[in-house]
């Protein structure tokens, strides 16, 4: 059956028909038109403005555990979003929670699978008709809410953008050995064998083909596809103390032919694997306050998580209990400080979702057109550590009315402003060698009078992170000997006090630069869209002063039998 | 009645008997890690280990479902997962017992589950087994303070019965497999049936779809018990959905249940069956909102099924006969009458086929390792008994079989096959005319006749009156001058059970078979109910809650010329 199926679904990414025959985009294309020039109930409002944007996704998950397959799934899905407004471009009824955070989405469902034209508009038509009653419902409970609060600085709902026109038809798709990723999983997973100290682990594997369809009332109209490849190798341990702590790494590529021999992701498993391992017999932490270097992923995600979030996000939603708005929706808080140093002087930053590469290494962040279907370009986002713009979609906000391209979100969310590929430059008498940051971080210390300094080189991800922090807790972080430069691990510590002063606060940063390929939550906590994202940043980033401190959270009793696999007999 | 009814139900077929017990890698893997969880964690605390049992749920699901002409999705799905059961304590009082008072909230049977991996290599399956026993016996020990402490300060219970019962400890092995599909006929089949409803422009939803799952079900335990049993479920399903333009959700759901593909009906038949539903649904869509009623009412055979299963069925479930939250309606009652004395009632998950049809419900061991078994809770009239599984109520201290969950859930006392009969029957034509004769001699404009009933509710809280609500899906007025028939919607059957039942003239001989699954505090498991049409002299009814969405604005894109 699976072969069938895998037959299925070739031959329709393979076909890639030409824009006039495709089925797909016909039904949406047709569906659009009767909406526009028809859809209207009784005497109320008819809509101005819809949108459907359907996501074809061919998935093949594969995933073990210690060496046996425990998931094995090839998955075909067609998903739809469709956004819908009455009113008027400069009042509408977007934007708007009401009283259910849950259902502030827009229309969403699932479509066939098969490319069946009628069976494609019956169900837009039905999604459509449902989020038309309920935009009618909004607009009027959205007006209503405006004169009670006395709103009176509107910015507009949606932006005017140029009609557009844009289709990418399919390359070739890269033949899948499944049973030859069947057995490199296994072959993965079975790495933690060696490792006694680990209590549970899993590798997984996930390759994705997404044909991407768009359009909308105002004639735009685009088709794009992304490939998407990813490993995630996830491992949990419990520190002396009794401390659960789970961990994982991630890897995603646009290809196949990206991802790398065996042999380096043998290797990666195995480096993870001994640090979770080490993570069992970690000191305690202390409380710490002094000069923190952070490398690798953990200098990508103090970026990502304290700079790139918060000039996501401009606009917030209005909500009938407005202090909720914090612990349901996430707000880019940085895009209020426009025109303000935000960085160092000697930091810019800009972003392209329209490189694919950087230094050979491909940008997962990259994209041909948004998902209101607006081209994106070079943006200048900081220059010279102030703020000079940040991520913008259709939803108009006081200090710019235009969308720059970067509406992004999954089929079941809203559109929100996101990154693509967002590139850090510093100036280059300000970064040096690796061994030159690690020297100065512990003179910092030192003339602190600090014994040691701490070097963190893992943090938790942006999904991890509690919603009032700014930054997720340390999953890897060491103390540096002021005396002799060793280093131990450190564990259960977390953040105390962060704020964006931090972010000013980077010293020096390593003249090396890493490209770290992600994926960003979306703002919706309670239905997070993750998008593909990219970081081209140094590798290394020397912060003046930091604060950890042990975490809250209570450790377990470790368990009462050992593991089998590791029982003496 | 009853000798025909055991000569038509079958029991299982023999080509199913018990297979010689091969070496099987996952069994001796989960008896490897029971044994020695049994051994070392025993009296690793002080309050003892005192029964530990493992339950893997090892599946292959196949799914597939066509709209408006087109596959909407297909799916092939493999997995495992592992249930852990640990009691701590003793029988008299274990980590189970439920919590009584403010803290009730505390009584759930969520547990956790763990997928397990779908290769034999005993090294990773021991290893997730040990991660999730590890887990449940620390929960196990957690809740049980719980208890201990909840008992000392909470008033003494009713029933002091113990928390758990002594079960025989069988060996057993019998797989199911999972049988061949000929995915490309049942893709056309789908295609085309799903295509008959284009035509109609009220229909704003619907579906076709097959499923085929076959489970089988690990068990072993510290009693030495080791079972291997399967089933396979095979369905075939359309149902069609409209809204009235008062705002009221209508559907016909027709669903085609068998043990193998093969059994399902034929393409042709199946259309024609579309074509009844589509001629109701637009019947139903033309009725006028119904008004409450109160008169004679026939209950058809299928909807008199699941009326017993909802009204009465899940009031005889053992466990909740002890439950301080449960209003108890039968707890003191056995050995009394509950109904008309022609009227008799059992759970039979031995039974695999009533005639020729496939029951859902028929399984060889309940999920507590205890062999399925007929449960007879009333004859005559009279209460027997009660569905039992390992929790113990007063006078009745064993299980009969009916401990039964879904993955993730602790089990409790649920039905199977329950088979309701009568001594009192007529063909069913008789039973309208007697319907008739009700109508008139009450002086009623008309009587009711319930072909469908669906989901509704029953309250058995006692915070709540003991009452039940169940939606009216397809139903007629009868009309004594003989007029047509016409259609109901908008009605919900209400009143509390007793009284219900004591109004029960006579039934029909026209036992029929209901297959469903059943959700409740232990997950969802597949039941089937057997009854015969019955004829009650005064039923009364309620308007149904509306959605008050009114229909599309725009007809479907392709009635809409």
């Amino acid at each position: 059956m699976k072969n069938i199926l895998n037959l299925i679904c070739f031959l329709f990414l393979a076909a890639a028909p030409a824009a006039a025959e495709d089925t797909v985009l016909k039904a949406m294309t047709d569906e659009m038109q009767r909406t526009a020039e028809r859809l209207r109930m009784d005497n109320l409002d008819k809509p101005y403005f819809a949108s459907y944007y359907v996501t074809d996704s061919t998935d093949n998950a594969i995933s073990a555990v210690f060496g046996s397959l425990q998931n094995d799934t090839f998955s075909v899905t067609r998903s739809a979003s469709v956004d819908l407004r009455v009113g008027s471009a400069s009042f509408d009824s977007s934007g708007y929670v009401g009283q259910d955070f849950n259902g502030y989405e827009p229309g969403n469902g699932q479509l066939n699978e098969e490319d069946g034209y009628d069976a494609l508009r019956f169900s837009l038509w039905s999604l459509t008709d449902d989020v038309y009653k309920k935009a009618l419902e909004k607009y009027s409970q959205k007006k209503a809410y405006q004169k009670k609060k006395n709103i009176t600085e509107l910015y507009g709902d949606l932006s005017p953008e140029n009609k557009e026109s844009f289709f990418e038809d399919r390359k070739a798709v890269e033949p899948l050995d499944v049973p030859a990723w069947r057995e490199t999983v296994k072959k993965l997973s079975a790495v933690f064998r060696k490792y006694p100290k680990i209590q549970a682990s899993r590798v997984g594997f996930n390759r994705s083909l997404r044909t991407v369809r768009f359009v909308n009332s105002e004639g735009t109209s685009c088709r794009y596809w992304w490939d998407n490849v990813s490993l995630d190798i996830r491992a949990n341990v419990q520190d002396k103390a009794g401390l659960k702590i789970g961990d994982e790494r991630n890897f995603a590529w646009r290809s196949l032919a990206a991802v790398p021999p065996y042999e380096k992701l043998e290797a990666v498993a195995e480096a993870f694997a001994r640090d979770m391992g080490y993570l069992v017999d970690t000191s305690t932490a202390e409380v710490y306050l002094g000069p923190v270097l952070f490398e690798d992923q953990a200098a990508a995600e103090f970026l990502n998580q304290l700079f790139v979030s918060n000039i996501s996000f401009a606009r917030t939603p209005w909500a009938d209990h407005e202090d909720w708005i914090r612990y349901y929706i996430a707000s880019g808080d940085l895009t209020k400080k426009l025109n303000m140093r935000v960085l160092p002087g000697f930091i810019s930053v800009s972003d392209n979702p329209l490189l694919a590469s950087y230094d050979g290494q491909q940008l997962n962040g990259s994209y041909p057109i948004d998902n209101e279907g607006v081209r994106p370009g070079p943006l200048e986002l900081v220059k010279n550590g102030k703020l000079v713009n940040f991520y913008m979609s259709r939803a108009p906000v006081k200090e710019f009315r235009k969308s720059n391209g970067h509406a992004r979100g999954s089929t079941g969310e809203f559109a929100t402003p996101r990154p693509g590929n967002v590139l850090f430059t510093v100036q280059p008498e300000k970064r040096a060698p690796l061994a030159g940051l690690k020297k100065k971080l512990i003179q910092i210390a030192a003339e602190n009078g600090l014994d040691y300094a701490v070097i963190v080189r893992r943090l938790d991800g942006a999904g991890e992170k509690k919603t009032e922090d700014l930054l997720a807790g340390p999953v890897l972080a060491y103390k540096v000997s002021v005396k002799d430069g060793s280093e131990t691990l450190i564990g259960g510590s977390e953040w105390t006090g962060v704020t964006f002063r931090a972010l000013r606060d980077i010293l020096l940063a390593s003249d090396a630069d890493q490209v770290y390929n992600y994926y960003q939550p979306g703002p919706f906590y309670y239905n997070r869209g993750y998008v593909p994202a990219s970081i081209v940043a140094p590798s290394a980033l020397l912060v003046q002063e930091m604060e950890l401190k042990p975490t809250d959270r209570k450790p377990d009793r470790q368990p009462y039998l050992p593991h089998p696999y590791f029982e003496k007999n | 009645m009853k000798q025909l009814l055991a000569a038509v139900l079958l029991a299982f077929p023999c080509a199913l008997s018990a297979q010689l017990a091969p070496s099987d890698p996952l069994l001796d893997a989960m008896k490897t890690e029971l044994n020695r969880s049994a051994e070392k964690l025993r009296n690793a605390e002080a309050t003892p280990l005192y029964y530990i049992g493992y339950e893997v749920y090892d599946k292959t699901s196949y799914s597939l479902s066509a709209q408006e002409g087109s596959v909407y999705s297909e799916d092939d799905r493999r997995s495992r997962s592992l249930d852990v059961d640990v009691r701590v304590g003793s029988t008299s009082l274990d980590n189970t017992h439920e919590i009584k008072g403010n803290n009730s909230s505390g009584n759930s049977n969520r547990q956790e589950a763990f997928t397990l991996p779908v290769e034999n290599d005993p090294a990773p399956l021991r290893a997730e087994i040990w991660n999730l026993t590890d887990r449940a016996y620390k929960a196990a020990e957690d809740q049980y303070a719980k208890v201990k402490m909840n008992k000392s300060v909470t008033a003494e219970e009713e029933d002091k019965s113990d928390d758990f019962s002594k079960a025989r400890a069988d060996n057993f092995y019998e797989k199911a497999s999972f049988p061949a599909i000929d995915k490309a006929k049942f893709r056309g089949m789908a295609r085309r049936l799903s295509d008959k409803f284009k035509a109609y422009d009220f229909i704003y939803d619907s579906d076709v779809r097959l499923t085929a799952d076959t489970v089988n079900r690990y068990m072993v335990n510290s009693d030495s018990a080791s079972l291997v049993t399967g089933n396979t479920y095979v369905r075939f399903i359309y149902s069609l959905y409209t809204r009235t333009n008062d705002g009221m959700d209508l559907s016909r759901v027709k669903i085609y249940d068998s043990d193998t593909p093969g059994e399902l009906p034929a393409e042709s038949v199946i259309a024609k069956d579309i074509d009844v539903s589509i001629a109701e649904l637009k019947a139903l869509r033309a009725a006028a909102p119904e008004q409450p009623y109160s008169g004679p009412v026939i209950l058809e055979s299928r909807a008199a099924g699941v009326f017993f299963h909802e009204i009465l069925g899940h009031r005889l479930e053992g466990h909740r006969q002890k439950s301080e939250e449960s209003g108890q309606t039968f707890a003191k009652k056995v050995g009394q009458p509950i109904m008309p004395a022609f009227l008799s009632l059992y759970d039979d998950p031995t039974q695999y086929r009533f005639g020729g049809q496939f029951l859902r419900g028929s399984y060889r061991y309940d999920d507590e390792t205890v062999p399925a078994q007929k449960a007879v809770l009333v004859e005559n009239g009279v209460l027997k008994g009660f569905l039992m599984g390992r929790s113990p109520i007063k006078n009745f201290p064993g299980s009969n079989g009916h401990g039964r969950r879904s993955e993730g859930r602790g089990a409790v006392a649920r039905m199977g096959n329950l088979v309701a009969t009568s001594t009192k029957m007529v063909p069913y034509a008789e039973l309208r005319k007697r319907l008739i004769e009700e109508v008139k001699k009450a002086g009623k404009p008309y009587g009711l006749v319930v072909t469908d009933i669906a989901g509704g509710f029953t309250i058995t809280e006692r915070y709540l009156p003991q009452s039940f609500s169940v939606n009216v899906t397809m139903g007629y007025k009868v009309y004594p001058d003989g007029r047509p028939d016409e259609a109901v919607r908008g009605l919900n059957l209400i009143g509390t059970p007793l009284q219900t039942f004591s109004r029960i003239l006579e039934t029909g001989d026209d036992y029929a078979v209901f297959n469903g699954s059943c959700g409740a505090e232990s997950g969802w498991v597949p039941v089937s109910s057997v009854a015969p049409s019955l004829l009650f002299s005064e039923m009364e009814s309620e308007k149904v809650q509306k959605s008050n969405t009114r229909p599309p604005v725009l007809k479907p894109p392709f009635t809409d010329n």
